[in-house]
């Protein structure tokens, strides 16, 4: 009897230390009364209903998507926009791990911890915008479908969501204090790493190939032959943006999550990735400007559309280049980190106009905007920031764990 | 396809030149973008000491603005803190030993005295003392040395420095330091100790250029560089 009760005061402890973070019930919850969960909680309160009667009348209750309009604000935002913001992970590995920038290890894990609540989230809105959603396992295990490019976009979603669990799992062992494993997961970190660069390679470009099998539903100057290469290319800066983003946050709002000495050395690594941020920005520009040219589009310019478009190439991509140039040679941290959220916003304009509004251009009538479907987004969207909050409240992501020194990662 | 432009625009001509035209501006964007333009603390430290190349005798570093305490130590007094002496090593004690692995530091608040030792190098797992150049109370010391001590083979009179010190007989202290031409004559006739000396110099190690290159002793003796940097620091053991 006494046992029990012993067992049952050992689990209460571990509870309390790992979800409670050593607070009581009570000290917990009065610690989580705070103006932003208190924005979240109401979000939630409007958000969860309106997902559970998406399910219950089906998905025109909450969206404008159509067969002329396949891609509503759910894949929009979710896929297109949510999977290159996610790029994070694969851009810090390789470069620590396969270039061996070793100066950028403590970016490592809170990146790799972006990418995978990204896919994990990517898949949730797949999960809320698919017809049928039971069936989403299918390409894996029913019908393959190899002929569509769906069919790679499914696989390589689901095995680098696998993957990168894998990469961050040595943060949830180390959490847990389970060392045996904890090195075996170690161990497999280069190869996951290879693996995921592979696999990131293909399917952010997969999704802009997506493209490819409409030539004439997309409006020329976005389409072109080279999408695949300007969805991956951006990628890269995005994933770079979103690691300058998420450190900037975290180091303002969560500073004591932060190991002390990653303080002294962020404004460097901060200069470093808008350097190369710069360098993606200026190769994606001139990319761009060739898909143009390939078309031989030059005159659609001088339309509405072309001013979108110039707006979207020079003040979403130009003028973020050299304001992260203009902030790497003044050492203007601030700068750099002002463009970061520039250059993000840009990828947000690009999937959306690719994904939405473009992709509507020769309709009679389209709508991209149901009030429901955006409160469904922002209630997924908040979900994600309240998730990778409770990871990096317990978990050693910007900090070593103690019985960890080092991390290994 | 009447004009030159019509035949460049129905190749596709512009897309090609498009991409040629941005290899070619690559290069100079790179250069754009890696090099800075507002030069960071410590390499404009570097860059004011280098660039005096009067102070530079036999590839080592010897600024007038510095006093020279014969183990190897510096000491300056800034203009902005005209009570306080900044202390570091110079840079033939730090060529001399090569990468420092790290440092043991005194704490804030302790005493230094001239020619006593004050710190200790951690170097291939060896701990070698160093001699303060001035008596005083530590008021700071380097805080990213912890972390960093490779600052001091880096910019051993900039970023490298190690203390600061509210000397207590300032006047007296410098007295018994070299600078200058003194300073410069020292460091050269180290520097043909560090040669010629067939106590040392049992190795073809020694260039037409100099010495002047990092890890000094362990090049000249891989055996024994323990005894030849104490023998230049002026410590026993």
């Amino acid at each position: 009897m006494s046992e029990i009760a012993k067992d049952q005061g050992a689990v209460g402890d571990w509870i309390s230390e790992k979800i409670f973070m050593g607070m009581s019930l009570s000290a917990y919850f009065r610690k989580l009364i705070t103006p932003f969960n208190v924005i979240a909680l109401l979000i939630l309160a409007v958000g969860i209903p309106l997902i559970v009667q998406r399910y219950i009348h089906g998905l025109g209750y909450v969206t404008h998507g159509s067969q002329n309009q396949p891609f509503s604000l759910f894949l929009g935002w979710g896929l297109f926009t949510g999977v290159p913001l996610a790029a994070t992970g694969f851009i810090m590995a390789s470069a620590v791990y396969l270039f061996g920038m070793k100066e950028y290890k403590s970016l490592v894990r809170p990146a790799v911890l972006t990418g995978f609540v990204g896919y994990f989230f990517a898949v949730t809105f797949l999960l809320i915008d698919l017809g049928r959603p039971w069936r989403l396992p299918y390409p894996m295990v029913h019908s393959f479908g190899p002929g569509s490019v769906l069919f790679l976009v499914a696989w390589h979603v689901a095995l680098y969501l696998s993957v990168q669990f894998l990469e961050f799992s040595p943060a949830i062992l180390e959490w847990l204090e389970a060392k045996r494993i904890r090195k075996w997961a170690l161990a497999i970190t280069i190869g996951a790493t290879i693996f995921g660069v592979i696999l990131s390679t293909l399917h952010q470009s997969a999704l802009g190939a997506l493209f490819l099998l409409a030539p004439g539903k997309l409006h020329p100057l976005w389409y072109s032959p080279y999408i695949p290469v300007l969805f991956f290319v951006s990628a890269i800066y995005a994933g770079l943006s979103m690691v300058i983003i998420e450190s900037t946050l975290v180091y303002r709002f969560m500073k004591d999550k932060v190991d002390p000495k990653n303080f002294k050395t962020i404004d460097d690594l901060t200069i470093g990735l808008g350097k190369a941020a710069s360098l993606v920005l200026i190769t994606y520009f001139c990319l761009k400007l060739i898909g143009v040219a390939h078309g031989n589009h030059w005159h659609l310019l001088n339309s509405s559309w072309g001013f979108w478009f110039l707006l979207e190439i020079f003040g979403f991509v130009l003028v973020p280049c050299f304001f992260f140039i203009a902030g790497v040679r003044k050492r203007n941290v601030a700068l750099v980190k002002f463009t970061a959220f520039i250059a993000v916003f840009g990828i947000v304009f690009n999937r959306i106009m690719v994904s939405l509004v473009a992709s509507s251009w020769s309709l009679q009538h389209a709508e991209f905007l149901h009030g429901k479907e955006l409160l469904v987004v922002v209630t997924v969207v908040t979900v994600e920031i309240l998730a990778y909050r409770w990871i990096v409240n317990r978990m050693p992501v910007h900090r070593e764990h103690p019985a960890f020194p080092g991390g290994g990662h | 396809m009447d004009t030159l432009f019509d035949f460049v625009t129905y190749t596709k001509g512009i897309e090609y030149l498009i991409a040629v035209a941005f290899l070619v501006m690559f290069i100079p964007f790179w250069f754009l973008a890696t090099s800075t333009r507002a030069p960071q603390p410590e390499r404009a430290a570097a860059a004011e000491t280098v660039g005096r190349l009067e102070d530079m005798v036999g590839g080592f570093l010897v600024p007038d603005s510095v006093y020279f305490h014969p183990g190897h130590a510096w000491a300056r007094v800034d203009d902005h803190e005209p009570d306080l002496v900044t202390v570091g090593i110079d840079d033939f004690g730090q060529k001399l030993v090569g990468n420092i692995e790290g440092i043991q530091l005194p704490d804030i608040g302790a005493e230094v005295v001239q020619g006593a030792r004050a710190w200790n190098l951690r170097l291939d797992g060896e701990s070698i003392g160093m001699l303060s150049p001035v008596d005083g109370e530590v008021v700071a010391v380097n805080p990213d040395l912890t972390l960093e001590p490779e600052k001091i083979n880096r910019d051993p009179f900039g970023s490298g420095w190690l203390l600061k010190v509210r000397p207590t007989r300032k006047s007296a202290n410098i007295k018994g330091l070299l600078s200058g031409n003194f300073a410069k004559r020292w460091i050269d006739e180290a520097t043909s100790r560090l040669m010629e000396n067939s106590e040392y110099a049992t190795g073809p190690v020694l260039t037409d250029a100099g010495p002047s290159r990092q890890g000094m002793a362990r090049t000249i003796d891989a055996e024994n560089w323990d005894r030849i940097v104490r023998d230049f620091f002026l410590v026993t053991e």
